[in-house]
């Protein structure tokens, strides 16, 4: 099945791409995707999602599926659907 | 509330006449703008834009919120202050400005720094709080103070190229905790740090205006229960829809349950970014002090202290070639050049405690 990724801040500055249609097997998990993802882009994209400690996801990084946080869901263990678009946002709390 | 209805002068009329024009405010619409009452918290990078336009566009009432002095590294985002106010209480310094702007604007100052202890009565008597902090915590705070006064809350941060906002109000959109909870300053960037584009801010800071305003004049804010993303790098905004989760422990069910909820609580001594390559430490009294300036000048006076800025909510005084103290009328002091904390500590203790005999109890 195909599901969207789409990429804010620097991890689009990063990967150069605003968003992409990846091919995952049917019921994978969110988690699974992002360490696909990992390996596929290496560290510099990990250490953009993932705690280097915790191995969660990194403080700071809202991850929604189809515009709902995961929070809300089953966090990085939410399966995922056919045409899902999971978006990598970084959450900013500096004030300028 | 009600308040009364007093018709626009011709001088208003003047004045205001390229946007009253705009079907988007109109007459009634100004006449709002008079009447409302904002809070805008924080008066730095986004808080200071944000004061200047919602003056200039002749909001009645601001209450501004600031713990910090104005500081040489702040003027290339924030052109509300100039050389001339360097080292003042952010606070006065923009209300001076605000008074030449539009005189006709009410400010209130509060040189304070929020806590789970004085944020309620801080906010306690406006229409809609308007962000402009420069960490999480204390909004959390301010979060959770909205959510139970009922009081609109625009949110909006800016660091890098990069900005997020969103509009909360309270019983209909997500609140701050349902998308975003249990961060930690301490694990966050700061500007001091990673930076800030004056860009990002300005546009940060006007499109918090343009929701604050949305609010006053009786229209639906376009960003509630939507977080826009802003990207300078690729001018892109980007926006998501952000959901209320129903057991939050701020605005939903959990806040009857037995889960603490992280409280902001207030630190005495707090190290912060160095801005100058020295340490720099916050200390905040447990009360506000309400400080008798002029007390405290004439005491320090015949101490032979340089008292380099002496304003009305606040001074600072070079101690001497390494150290610095800004004190705020508050009791709150920013402390830079000491060693480590002990010696910021006792610092404080001998310039404000001991010049104007101030209980140590209500510092502690």
């Amino acid at each position: 099945m195909k599901v969207t990724v789409r990429y804010l801040g620097p991890v689009r500055v990063l990967l150069n791409k605003k968003e992409e249609v990846i091919e995952v097997p049917e019921k994978v998990m969110l988690l699974e995707l992002l360490n696909n993802l990992s390996e596929l882009y290496g560290n510099g994209f990990k250490e953009e999602i993932f705690d280097s400690v915790s191995k969660r996801i990194r403080e700071g990084l809202v991850v929604t599926i189809n515009g709902i946080t995961i929070g809300q869901l089953n966090g990085i263990r939410t399966e995922l659907k056919e045409g899902d678009t999971i978006t990598l946002l970084p959450f900013f709390a500096g004030g300028g | 509330m009600s308040r009364r209805v007093v018709e626009l002068s011709s001088k208003e009329l003047e004045q205001y006449s390229r946007q009253i024009v705009l079907t988007d405010i109109g007459y009634e619409g100004q006449l709002k703008l008079r009447n409302a009452r904002v809070c805008i918290v924080g008066v730095g990078g986004l808080g200071s834009n944000i004061a200047i336009e919602l003056a200039a566009m002749g909001v009645g009432f601001l209450r501004l919120i600031d713990r910090d002095v104005v500081e040489i590294s702040n003027l290339h985002r924030q052109p509300i202050y100039d050389v001339d106010w360097l080292g003042y209480p952010k606070v006065e310094a923009a209300a001076a400005r605000l008074k030449k702007l539009n005189p006709a604007v009410k400010t209130e100052l509060l040189p304070i720094s929020l806590n789970d202890g004085n944020v309620e009565g801080a906010i306690k008597g406006v229409d809609i709080v308007v962000d402009g902090l420069d960490r999480i915590e204390p909004r959390y705070a301010l979060n959770r103070a909205c959510i139970k006064l009922g009081i609109p809350y625009v949110f909006g941060a800016a660091l890098e190229v990069f900005g997020n906002l969103t509009t909360i109000i309270p019983g209909k959109t997500p609140c701050l905790e349902c998308f975003m909870s249990g961060l930690k300053d301490e694990e966050l960037p700061t500007c001091g740090v990673a930076g800030v584009h004056p860009s990002i801010v300005s546009i940060i800071s006007s499109l918090e205006t343009s929701e604050t305003v949305k609010i006053i004049l009786g229209k639906d804010p376009s960003l509630a229960g939507r977080l826009l993303f802003v990207d300078l790098r690729t001018l892109s905004f980007s926006d998501l829809s952000i959901n209320r989760i129903p057991e939050c422990q701020v605005c939903g069910t959990g806040k009857t349950a037995s889960r603490k909820k992280q409280a902001t609580t207030r630190k005495l001594i707090e190290d912060i970014c160095g801005r100058h390559g020295k340490p720099a430490y916050v200390i905040t009294p447990r009360r506000d002090l309400k400080l008798n300036m002029k007390k405290l000048y004439k005491s320090l006076d015949t101490k032979d202290y340089d008292i380099k800025i002496r304003a009305i909510t606040g001074a600072t005084i070079d101690v001497n070639k390494e150290t610095t103290i800004s004190i705020l009328r508050s009791g709150i002091a920013v402390i830079e050049g000491t060693k480590n904390p002990e010696e910021a500590l006792n610092l404080y203790k001998k310039i404000i405690v001991d010049s104007l005999n101030v209980p140590w109890i209500n510092v502690e």
